[in-house]
């Protein structure tokens, strides 16, 4: 089989799935959720929402042998359930996923002003969304070599500040087993998910891959690399950083950079400047990463009859789909603008969180129909067991995000729970309101010019008929 | 099924388009790439050099290590030299598959938009 010239290994699928997943807004969901426990057991739910994502992991990894592509989820889910139902999943999605940058850019400009205090969050959060704007211009990504020394540098600071975090109290962990009740646990559990946000955005890799297996075989990798990483940071800053420190950040007056405050009590002035690099890192890599997916997703669509072909257009310098993507800056500004003035950080979390549920639920029901509808379509990794982990993550989930929007909270947080509801399912009508009144108008339209074209192969053949006849 | 000889016709046709289009060219000007191009219900394969946004040479069978491999079946592969399909839509389905990095991916959908921005 030939190969690319620069087809990647196991370690930048590696990279490019725990780079995508590594951001500033999950140190504020490791407090969320150490929150929701007795004590100091955040480890155990973050281990056990990467298990989860395992399990989800697999059977992307099982709809990506069959379809290895880059534009992978919708295809999956048009393939099991049909074009409507994947526009409609697919934009809430992407749109719900997109909720990550209001939060990114308003933890990481207060964490900046911590570092650069002459300068507001405000002017930070409006410079980043500007370099975002620039690189996505200009079509500059993270990828490759760049990629594997950004991602890999992050996990080992971020492992080594821990591992000194604990070392500092002689590792001594107070209450690392208590959880305190089931309903607190579940709650700490979903919150946990969002901490695997975007992992599944590997499979973009799945075209420029050694060999397609890499990318299962990398996508479970890097999650353990997350739970593991993850479940050490967390235990560390709520062991070493207490109470007292930590809950302000949860408050909406308060600031949400837990992990500023563990760096700078740690290693003062070197660990204040120390983590807001991590965080600068973390966020240019992953929303820049996220920003440019979900354009070139609009894009696609666009190029798709499925939304207006104004959104295709290009750049005439660069090649980049501009106007797609001054649409999804847009979208993320207006999350900032809503992070900075209401600071209910915990509602987006929860909207990342419940977005990653429902596509987690929609992949395992796929897995299961195209058992049964594409039974002889060759699968380079097939999940063992039948339909039971696909079941398995359906249930699961499907629990997970019933109390993610209608579970009990604290009171505090009651209104980043309502709030999320009404934005999943004003998500849902939006899309479907799209789908069903829209969009059929806009196929029809664009198919009927394309069909007024006398098609060239035609057109020529009919040519050479003519001439021959002719002569 | 289309034939070796109507492919190569297409692929002809579709670098003179390509060639003679300047905003393309403008477009496409740091892009330098070997592609091959396989039809998978038959035997034939095809390789597009590309020289800073120009077609430089074309060559029947896979010919140097690739940037970007495109894998369709020959009518499709036809149709889509000639224009009369939105490749986009076909790759979207599964039908059309492509190897090489996103960025790649994006550029070759880059060079139909622009020449046949109806399609």
């Amino acid at each position: 089989m030939t190969q690319l010239r620069r087809a990647i290994g196991l370690r930048t699928v590696i990279s490019t799935g725990a780079g995508m997943a590594l951001a500033t807004v999950t140190y504020v969901s490791f407090i969320q959720v150490a929150s929701y426990l007795t004590g100091n057991s955040a480890w155990i739910a973050i281990l056990v929402s990467g298990l989860m994502a395992i399990f989800a992991g697999s059977c992307f990894a099982e709809l990506n042998s069959m379809y290895p592509t880059a534009a992978g989820i919708k295809l999956f889910i048009e393939r099991a359930f049909g074009e409507r139902t994947a526009i409609i999943i697919s934009g809430v999605y992407v749109l719900g996923q997109l909720a990550i940058v209001g939060a990114e850019i308003f933890i990481l400009s207060q964490a900046i002003s911590q570092g650069f205090t002459a300068i507001p969050p405000v002017v930070w959060a409006a410079l980043f969304v500007l370099l975002l704007l620039y690189l996505n211009f200009r079509g500059i990504n993270f990828a490759g070599l760049a990629q594997d020394i950004l991602a890999y540098t992050m996990f080992a600071g971020l492992i080594l500040i821990s591992i000194y975090g604990l070392y500092t109290i002689d590792f001594h962990i107070e209450n690392p087993l208590t959880i305190g009740s089931m309903d607190g646990f579940i709650q700490a559990v979903a919150i946990g998910i969002s901490c695997f946000i975007a992992f599944e955005w590997v499979i973009t890799v799945s075209e420029e891959v050694v060999d397609v297996k890499l990318v299962p075989r990398g996508m479970m990798i890097a999650l353990g690399l997350l739970a593991v990483t993850y479940a050490l940071f967390s235990t560390a800053m709520t062991s070493v950083l207490g109470w007292d420190q930590l809950l302000p950040v949860l408050a909406p007056e308060g600031l949400p950079i837990p992990h500023v405050l563990y760096g700078k009590y740690l290693l003062g002035g070197f660990g204040l400047y120390f983590m807001i690099i991590m965080g600068l890192l973390a966020s240019l890599t992953s929303l820049n990463a996220g920003i440019m997916t979900a354009s070139r997703f609009v894009y696609a669509m666009a190029r798709d009859w499925s939304l207006p072909r104004f959104l295709a257009r290009l750049h005439p310098r660069y090649a980049t789909p501009w106007v797609a993507m001054l649409a999804v800056l847009l979208y993320c500004a207006i999350m900032t603008i809503y992070g900075f003035v209401t600071r209910y950080v915990l509602s987006m979390i929860l909207i990342i969180a419940a977005a990653e549920c429902l596509i987690y639920v929609v992949m395992a029901l796929a897995v299961i129909r195209l058992r049964y509808k594409e039974p002889d379509k060759e699968r380079s990794f097939k999940l063992p067991g039948g339909i039971i982990i696909p079941v398995i993550v359906v249930i699961v989930y499907g629990i997970v995000a019933g109390f993610i929007l209608f579970g009990p909270m604290r009171p505090e947080d009651v209104m980043d729970q309502r709030i999320c509801l009404f934005f999943i399912i004003g998500l849902f009508a939006l899309n479907s309101l799209y789908v069903f009144t829209i969009w059929p108008r806009l196929r029809t339209k664009y198919k009927k010019i394309a069909d007024e074209r006398v098609p060239r192969r035609r057109r020529r053949e009919g040519a050479s008929t003519d001439s021959g006849r002719d002569r | 099924m289309a034939t070796g000889d109507e492919i190569w016709e297409a692929l002809a046709d579709f670098t003179e388009q390509c060639n003679n289009n300047k905003r393309l060219r403008k477009m496409q000007r740091d892009w330098t790439k070997i592609l091959h191009f396989k039809a998978i219900d038959m035997d034939d394969s095809f390789t597009m050099k590309v020289v800073e946004g120009e077609i430089v040479k074309n060559d029947k069978g896979t010919v140097g290590t690739p940037d970007i491999i495109v894998e369709t079946d020959s009518e499709t592969m036809c149709d889509m030299f000639w224009g009369d399909i939105n490749p986009t839509q076909k790759y979207l389905r599964g039908e059309i598959k492509v190897k090489g990095t996103q960025e790649d991916v994006m550029r070759i959908d880059v060079i139909t938009a622009v020449i046949w921005p109806e399609v």
